[in-house]
């Protein structure tokens, strides 16, 4: 199920950015060709950034992609390493609704004070934000249900668990994935 | 603001790290307890309104759409053929189809910016050839792994984007000091080649001798990525697209040609999208995290502490330098470029700017001792990528011996950029219009 969530939330993310794609490239052609420019869409790419930002955390937290440094890590007894696991998931947890107090703060502040974009545009912060907003609070949801997780292996020292589930990516899944990856293309080659 | 504390918030972060909490985590605690202890509350909230401001930004973007090209050309197809349209050329060179690893690399990075896959990819298509026309291992596993770290110094590298934001300098600009070196570095590899193993796959003459017609009809392979590199980095150089610009046309074109192909399909597209967002997660927080910590390094002095600090033993350019490039090969010995990268540009772009380093040449300078870091055991990605891709049950120690010459070929052309600092500048300084 998590891997169907992380598929879900990496099309939208892939879908976004690859509209953004074609809209940045028409008008970057319109402009330099006729010098007109369509105007704004250099104001939604920054938005699209930030709104697609929380989403990729999110993304990256469910595949336990986020960098680690494991050089100690793989040294450790099975116990030690699984502790750690949940501590890393449990910071992560923190991390996510530290980033969530302060988007909420700057959300009412921009509410508050009805700020506008410095630019042509002048578009309402509010709009952009708002769905900022529910970005980064999916993170915040995603990290803690898995800090939850995490937390209940702790619980019931189910070590093989945690370490299976909460583990750094390893560099040998990466590279089985794209080994598998290759192979697949060279299928299709023939 | 004292020298002692800095040193004390450093060693606190690598630690975090070394307890493999998340790099991101290790970085905002740094950042948030030393901003509260110094400055209080206050501190921290004003590192809270920084976060909006650092992700809603245009060149930000520029990070996944770069990723996005990447995985399109990879997962497309595209990037596979290019080594059987390179091997027909080089194969008959002195050293062979190594000279064909490093050229496929260097293309490959030009067009994707990941080293695991470049050497997976690039591994299991030459290592099978290598070993049968009998290259030696161990010179045929460091090409590899060396010629993988190329991806993150040829533009378009999300290093050099990473950096860029960082320490406030011009991706563009930074984009055009890249290519040189980029090129140059590469041709070091192929000269070491060239003078070392140019008794290399001798046997292989015979499978390379192929007529002049089927050498141009592989040629054709290499129309895509050429132009969209051409493109890409073409329309920077002249200055008529930001990075952002050009990566939006560069996806644009990849799924014409993947179209072209008969590759599109809602498979291909939906791995691409989330390996694209897996990476940007990834590379994004670290990089947020960084520009927080940056407000408690500029509002508690630690800058001013640390460049005061480094000014009191009178280094010159050059000395300061070489002790740089030796704590960063020291550095990268255990840890991973981009943790590497955010972790200490912050402090060492002021320190070497109080020097008279420009901050474009610095950057080059940083992601050579990154790649060095990838081919550094004990935790040198590349050497690991290699090792899990050859198939002849040999052990670790080749692919060390192996990429160990490329260890020095680096170090000696990084002291060659720093002694001839305008092979950096040559480039971006035209662009600029400086020369």
């Amino acid at each position: 199920m998590l891997n169907t969530y992380a598929r879900f939330l990496g099309v939208f993310f892939g879908a976004s950015m690859i509209l953004l794609s074609v809209l940045i490239a028409v008008e970057t052609i319109v402009r330099k060709s006729f010098s007109v420019s369509l105007g704004g869409v250099d104001e939604w790419g920054g938005y699209a950034m930030a709104i697609g930002a929380p989403i990729a955390f999110a993304v990256a937290l469910v595949e336990q992609a986020h960098i680690r440094i494991n050089l100690l890590h793989q040294r450790l007894s099975r116990r030690t390493r699984a502790v750690l696991n949940a501590v890393s998931m449990l910071s992560m947890g923190i991390l996510s609704l530290y980033l969530l107090y302060f988007t909420v703060k700057t959300v009412i502040d921009t509410q508050t004070y009805r700020s506008i974009a410095q630019t042509p545009m002048a578009t309402p912060l509010i709009y952009p934000q708002s769905i900022w907003l529910v970005a980064m609070a999916l993170f915040a949801l995603t990290a803690v249900l898995l800090t939850a997780r995490a937390l209940i292996l702790l619980a019931g020292r189910d070590w093989a668990a945690l370490n299976q589930q909460f583990g750094p990516a390893s560099a040998q899944e990466e590279l089985d994935a794209e080994l598998e990856d290759a192979k697949k293309r060279k299928e299709m080659e023939q | 603001m004292n020298i002692v504390l800095v040193g004390i918030g450093f060693a606190i972060m690598l630690g975090l790290m070394f307890l493999s909490l998340p790099v991101a985590v290790a970085i905002i605690t740094v950042g948030a307890l030393g901003g509260y202890l110094m400055y209080g509350m206050p501190l921290v909230d004003m590192m809270g309104g920084v976060i909006w401001s650092s992700l809603n930004s245009p060149y930000i973007l520029a990070i996944p759409l770069f990723m996005l090209l990447g995985e399109l050309l990879l997962r497309g197809g595209i990037a596979d053929r290019m080594y059987d349209a390179l091997a027909v050329w080089l194969g008959r060179m002195p050293g062979g189809l190594l000279h064909t690893n490093i050229a496929t690399c260097t293309l490959f990075s030009a067009t994707s910016g990941s080293s695991v896959a470049t050497a997976a990819t690039v591994g299991t298509i030459a290592l099978p050839a290598l070993q049968q026309y009998r290259y030696p291992i161990r010179p045929s596993l460091g090409s590899l792994a060396a010629g993988g770290t190329l991806g993150i110094l040829i533009p378009p590298s999300i290093n050099l984007l990473v950096y860029g934001s960082l320490a406030n300098t011009s991706v563009s600009q930074l984009f055009a000091a890249g290519l040189i070196p980029g090129l140059l570095l590469a041709f070091s590899f192929s000269a070491y080649i060239f003078f070392f193993h140019g008794n290399a796959g001798k046997e292989a003459a015979e499978i390379v001798n192929v007529p002049l017609s089927e050498k141009l009809r592989l040629s054709k392979y290499l129309v895509p990525p050429v132009l969209i590199f051409g493109v890409v980095m073409g329309s920077i150089y002249g200055g008529l697209a930001t990075p952002t610009e050009s990566a939006a046309i560069g996806v644009v074109m990849a799924l014409v040609f993947v179209t072209g192909s008969g590759r599109l399909s809602i498979d291909l597209l939906v791995t691409c999208s989330l390996l694209a967002a897996r990476t940007t997660g990834m590379v994004v927080i670290v990089l947020m995290c960084a520009l927080l910590l940056n407000v408690t390094i500029a509002m508690t002095g630690a800058t001013q502490a640390v460049t005061q600090w480094v000014a009191s033993f009178g280094f010159d350019r050059l000395s300061l330098l070489l002790v740089l490039l030796l704590f960063y090969v020291i550095l990268g010995t255990f840890m991973d470029a981009m943790s590497m990268l955010v972790l200490t540009v912050p402090i060492t772009v002021p320190m070497v700017m109080s020097v008279g380093v420009d901050p474009i040449w610095f950057g080059i300078f940083i992601v050579l001792m990154c790649e060095i870091a990838l081919i550094t055991p004990p935790l040198g990605m590349n050497l690991f990528v290699v090792q899990g891709v050859r198939r002849d049950g040999g052990g670790f120690n080749d692919v060390i011996r192996g990429s160990l010459p490329y260890v020095f070929v680096m170090v000696a052309f990084t002291i060659l950029v720093i002694v001839f600092p305008t092979i950096v500048m040559w480039l971006p300084d035209v662009m600029a219009g400086r020369r």
